[in-house]
């Protein structure tokens, strides 16, 4: 099976905006979130996961 | 110059031989057709890799009945011939694995290449025991020799096929259509948690329009050992989404519950039945099928 690797960490929330890798990236609103969250995605042919939260992780692809 | 000629009686052994055992090859090689690519090539190779198959078998009987012992030990060669027609399917099949929809998985490529090696053997096989036949007819009617190598030729052929016959998916389980539901970036289908990477409104969308589901259930629990295995779910997504094309999106999933398994993807083309019937014909593999008789505790 191919390994998961999660790529990027898209939230709005300042406590979980952790720096070094993954990539975290800190939306402004939710609309900021979704598009950043799609754009990161279909630029690295990745897949999204959203958490029960609200944020978003952008995960390679299986 | 006249002695180093074989004597007909040979020539029509040999080439009746050989025959028959390009013939069983030329006729397995039919059922390869759902396994393999239908490139005319492949086809070309294995064609010839049987006729060579069959000429050792052939050869073999003329050669001991000269008393040449020795040149039966090129049987052993033969043995290596065929485990490299394994070793080449192997690496080839594995060299196209990221060039495919999904995945057919090393379970399913080793059963592949094993049967191709299977193939070579029954090509030898019959090519042997025609010519053995020949042998002990020994008729002064050539008619009689061809014919009575050719049909103990063929009943072998029919015999080993019956033998390596293996079963299929529809053997076992029952397949049918799985209902989709997205929840959020969750996608359930008949109640059953598949996945959770449908983050965006697009994949939402797509799954929701246009995504396609089966859910396999199991006739005997016993049959769930063999078809929760990994290697067998992955040729089973290989052979679905290579029937209909593929999208985006593809998962494989096992409900321990009621032992069902899920396969669902976004297919280029909206077929059902299609996509059923490929999972209904996907070879139990070899190395993954589990004889419950041989298991029981006593």
């Amino acid at each position: 099976m191919k390994r998961k690797d999660i790529l990027a960490y898209v939230t709005m929330d300042k406590n979980r905006y952790l720096g070094g890798k993954p990539l975290a990236l800190l939306a402004n609103d939710l609309e900021e979130m979704k598009s950043l969250s799609e754009d990161l995605a279909e630029a690295l042919k990745a897949d999204v996961c959203q958490l029960k939260n609200g944020d978003y992780l952008i995960i390679t692809r299986g | 110059m006249e002695r180093e000629l074989i004597s007909t009686q040979y020539v029509v052994l040999i080439v009746t031989a050989i025959i028959t055992g390009t013939l069983a090859r030329a006729l397995t090689l039919r059922e390869d057709y759902r396994q393999y690519p239908s490139y005319p090539n492949g086809y070309l190779i294995h064609l010839l890799t049987g006729f060579i198959a069959a000429s050792l078998g052939a050869v073999a009987i003329p050669a001991l009945m000269t008393k040449n012992f020795v040149a039966v030990t090129f049987l052993a060669l033969a043995i290596q011939q065929f485990r490299e027609i394994r070793k080449m399917e192997f690496n080839s099949l594995m060299h196209l694995e990221q060039t495919e929809y999904t995945r057919r998985g090393e379970a399913y490529i080793d059963g592949i290449a094993k049967t191709f090696e299977a193939r070579n053997y029954i090509a030898l096989t019959v090519a042997f025991t025609t010519a053995l036949t020949i042998q002990v007819l020994n008729s002064q009617r050539i008619w009689i020799n061809i014919a009575g190598g050719a049909v103990t030729g063929f009943a072998v052929l029919w015999f080993l096929k019956k033998l390596s016959k293996g079963k299929t998916v529809g053997d076992i389980a029952q397949v049918k259509p799985g209902k989709i539901e997205v929840k959020g970036s969750a996608l359930y289908v008949d109640g059953i948690f598949v996945s959770n990477l449908l983050g965006t409104e697009i994949s939402r969308k797509l799954f929701r329009e246009e995504g396609i589901a089966v859910v396999i259930y199991p006739n005997e629990n016993h049959y769930r050992i063999t078809l929760e295995n990994y290697g067998l779910r992955q040729a089973m997504l290989f052979e679905a989404t290579k029937a209909v094309g593929l999208k985006r999106y593809h998962f494989t999933r096992r409900d321990f519950g009621e032992g069902r398994i899920v396969t669902a993807f976004v297919p280029i083309i909206q077929d059902m039945d299609r996509v059923i019937e490929a999972v209904k014909n996907t070879p139990l593999l070899e190395s993954v099928k589990k004889s419950h008789a041989l298991m029981e505790t006593r």
